[in-house]
């Protein structure tokens, strides 16, 4: 039996908007050897990581000095100790994510500390988004508040997903979960998001 | 396609960015399809909204800044390593002869227990409690199953967490109570502590004239007490008086003195069980190191804890490896108890305590220990022929005691056989012919397996009563294995032409049995003749 694509203006819309979008290369495209041993190597090494890992990290902290900061402390930790991270042969993006995520952590709950200390300066307070654009921190800020509706586990993924353009498998990777679990929570938290939109929508009608 | 089968990919794909475009099928599919061409409109929106748009604002010269640290950092390492290695290569010499002089020392001054000697090299055949024995006895010259023999163990409670109950974290001690049976007693604190506790657990047998005594103690307080002086049986109970305590003597009506080898055996030995531990480890007291494989038992059960049910561990500890073993117990990686055997012998604890039953309690100390008799089913315990305590048992037995044919009962134990009973109970019968017979019943079998190995059976006899009888290959397995475990059980040989059948009551309960000859007359009438079973 022959079969008949119908092409509609729909999917024309697709198939150009689709065709439009260069596709973000996976970690192991990046990256095939193992971890890198000598200064040379590791220049290499730091040059195809270092804008998605800063992306990464700054969509995390939402302030550009601290990822700088945290960036080149993680990119020296590698350095230091690549000889210990050797055995790390295959999956060297994914590792780095890891470590960056675990970074992130870090420094969140540092921050927390540090903001407990701090809540009655007012100048120090404001000073947290001094050296961010403006527009990207109300967009990032924007969009942790969707996230913060979402369960955290489902929120994770999807931040993996959607702005770090990961794999399932590489975020199953980097999370240290199967790949299954990552698929599964995505979708959940996709449906979930979508339910967050509709409502917002749905009060803004309201109004 | 179906739907949701569509819906699903589509959301795997989202965001586009990941892929090249969506595939043909799914192109196909949605363009077809009102319902999914909105969910993937509606679900892409929504991904878009997550999606940054500004991109990040990535620092200038940042790999450049970065590499001029690890330079300048590789620099200064180097010179460190060099002024390291020149003082390493300085302290070396002062090092080495240190250790020279500590070595030399400690072959010149340091007298070393023989008894650990004995035990670490002496006959390797023979289990660790014999061993143990066998140093004492050297170590105070005397020969084997003779003589004096102490033990002593430090009990430590390590602090409870906040979140963990006081029902948690006990150490059990195999006791023979008023009546002369042997019981599990649970030694617990009343109250949930916050720094380590540790209780000292002492006993001397002495294996001339049977007598033993074992007490427990915190700080040379002694707060609990279990003897038999040769005459009469003294032991601690929980009573109401304000002590919280008493000590009771009876008469030993009951108690039937054991050979003088049986009685080392029993009591020598280091069986314990411990609840509420999932993770048991034995390490070598001596070097440390983890003792691994066959001595620990687990063993799973499901109880009822405040209106939920929840997994109860109970360990079969028997340090059978040749080694003198630590024993720690874990919660979820949290240690609870460690028990750690004394390795040093004072001289003034070489002869049986005299007068013991005036030794005075001490009534703070009581005061913070509970103390209960306990419902521990005995894994390993060699029942009395003549009293099988169907109370203690009736918990965790699905049987009744076989009344009939008691006397031919040779040995009756609770045990693990791997699967598929984690939990069995094993009655050995000799017949009158001088033949083997093994029955074995368990909760697995009534519950689970029973119905499952008859499918896969041959009934071969049925008797009037209801009684059947079914040939598996299966269990003719299950023979062989068992033939194994009773071996080690009963003086008696059995080899290897064994046969094994399984036993369906009429009121719906399955037994194995496991015999060394054929299905005849005689052993029909033999089985006919079993106890009810009871599930």
């Amino acid at each position: 039996m022959v079969q008949i694509l119908v092409h509609t203006e729909f999917e024309e819309n697709v198939i150009s908007h689709s065709s439009e979008l260069k596709r973000s290369p996976k970690l192991s495209e990046l990256w095939h050897s193992g971890w890198p041993q000598t200064l040379d190597e590791f220049e290499r090494f730091v040059n195809v990581f270092q804008k998605r890992l800063f992306r990464f990290i700054f969509y995390r902290l939402r302030n550009q000095q601290d990822a700088e900061d945290l960036l080149q402390t993680l990119f020296l930790k590698a350095y230091h100790n690549r000889e210990k991270l050797k055995k790390v042969k295959s999956q060297v993006g994914a590792y780095l994510y890891r470590m960056a995520l675990n970074a992130c952590i870090d420094h969140g709950r540092k921050r927390m500390q540090v903001n407990h200390v701090n809540i009655d300066d007012p100048d120090q307070a404001s000073s947290k988004y001094m050296s961010v654009d403006a527009g990207a921190t109300d967009e990032l800020d924007r969009i942790e508040e969707i996230m913060q509706q979402i369960p955290a586990k489902q929120a994770e993924v999807l931040r993996f997903r959607v702005m770090d353009d990961l794999t399932f498998s590489e975020i199953a990777k980097v999370i240290g979960c199967f790949e299954t679990t990552a698929r599964t929570r995505y979708r959940y938290g996709v449906k979930k998001l979508r339910q967050i939109i509709q409502e917002e929508e749905k009060n803004h009608e309201m109004l | 396609m179906k739907c949701c089968k569509v819906q699903n990919r589509i959301l795997d794909l989202l965001p586009l960015s990941l892929e090249e475009s969506l595939p043909g099928d799914i192109l196909q599919h949605i363009s077809t399809c009102s319902v999914c061409k909105s969910f993937y409109q509606e679900h892409e929106q929504a991904i878009e909204r997550i999606r940054p748009t500004n991109p990040a604002p990535f620092p200038q010269k940042f790999n450049e800044d970065l590499m001029q640290r690890i330079r300048s950092q590789e620099n200064t390492n180097s010179q460190r390593t060099a002024v390291t290695s020149k003082k390493t290569f300085l302290w070396k010499p002062v090092y080495v002869t240190g250790m020279a002089i500590l070595i030399l020392s400690f072959f010149v001054f340091s007298n070393p227990n023989e008894w650990i000697q004995y035990l670490l090299k002496n006959d390797a055949a023979l289990s660790a409690d014999i061993r143990l024995f066998n140093a004492f006895a050297n170590e105070f010259s005397y020969s084997r199953h003779t003589g004096m023999l102490y033990q002593s163990n430090e009990v430590i409670f390590h602090p409870l967490k906040a979140f963990f109950g006081e029902e948690e974290q006990w150490y059990p001690i195999t006791v023979i109570n008023k009546s002369g049976q042997i019981e599990i007693v649970k030694i617990a604190f009343n109250e949930n502590h916050r720094k380590k506790r540790i209780i000292k657990d002492e006993s001397w047998y002495d294996l001339d004239s049977c007598r033993f005594l074992r007490m427990l103690s915190i700080d040379q307080k002694v707060f609990f007490l279990n003897a038999f002086d040769g005459k009469q049986l003294l032991t601690t109970q929980k009573n109401s008086n304000k002590s919280g305590f008493s000590v009771e003597i009876d008469t030993p009506v009951d108690f039937m003195i054991p050979q003088p080898g049986e009685f080392f055996g029993f009591m020598a030995s280091l069986p314990a069980f411990f609840a509420e531990s999932n993770d048991v480890k034995m390490v070598n007291s001596i070097s440390k190191k983890q003792i691994d494989g066959e001595p620990i038992q687990q063993i799973k059960t499901t109880i009822k804890k405040n209106g939920e049910y929840a997994y109860r561990y109970y360990f079969n500890i028997t340090p059978s490896n040749n080694e003198i073993a630590e024993i720690h117990t874990f919660l979820y990686r949290t240690q609870l108890l460690t028990i750690r055997p004394n390795t040093i012998v004072s001289e003034n604890i070489s002869s049986f305590p005299q007068n013991f039953s005036e030794t005075r309690f001490d009534n703070d100390t009581a005061n913070d220990i509970n103390i209960e008799y306990s419902d521990i089913p005995p894994f390993s315990k060699r029942i009395s022929l003549v009293e099988i305590r169907e109370n203690v048992w009736s918990d965790y037995l699905y049987i009744e005691p076989d009344v009939v044919n008691r006397q031919l009962i040779e040995y009756s134990d609770m045990f693990d056989f791997g699967y598929p009973s984690k939990r069995a109970y094993l009655t050995t019968y000799w017949l009158p012919d001088g033949n083997p017979v093994i029955l074995i019943q368990s909760y697995s079998l009534n519950m689970r397996y029973g119905e499952k190995i008859k499918g896969a059976s041959k009934l071969i006899h049925s008797t009037k009563q209801g009684l059947n009888i079914w040939e598996s290959p299966i269990i003719h397995k299950v023979a062989k294995q068992v033939s194994q475990f009773a071996l080690s059980m009963t003086e008696k040989p059995l080899n290897d032409n064994i046969k094994g059948y399984l036993l369906e009551h009429p009121n719906g309960c399955f037994a194995y049995i496991v015999s060394k000859k054929t299905m005849d007359d005689e052993l029909l009438r033999f089985l006919a003749r079993l106890s009810p079973l009871k599930k």
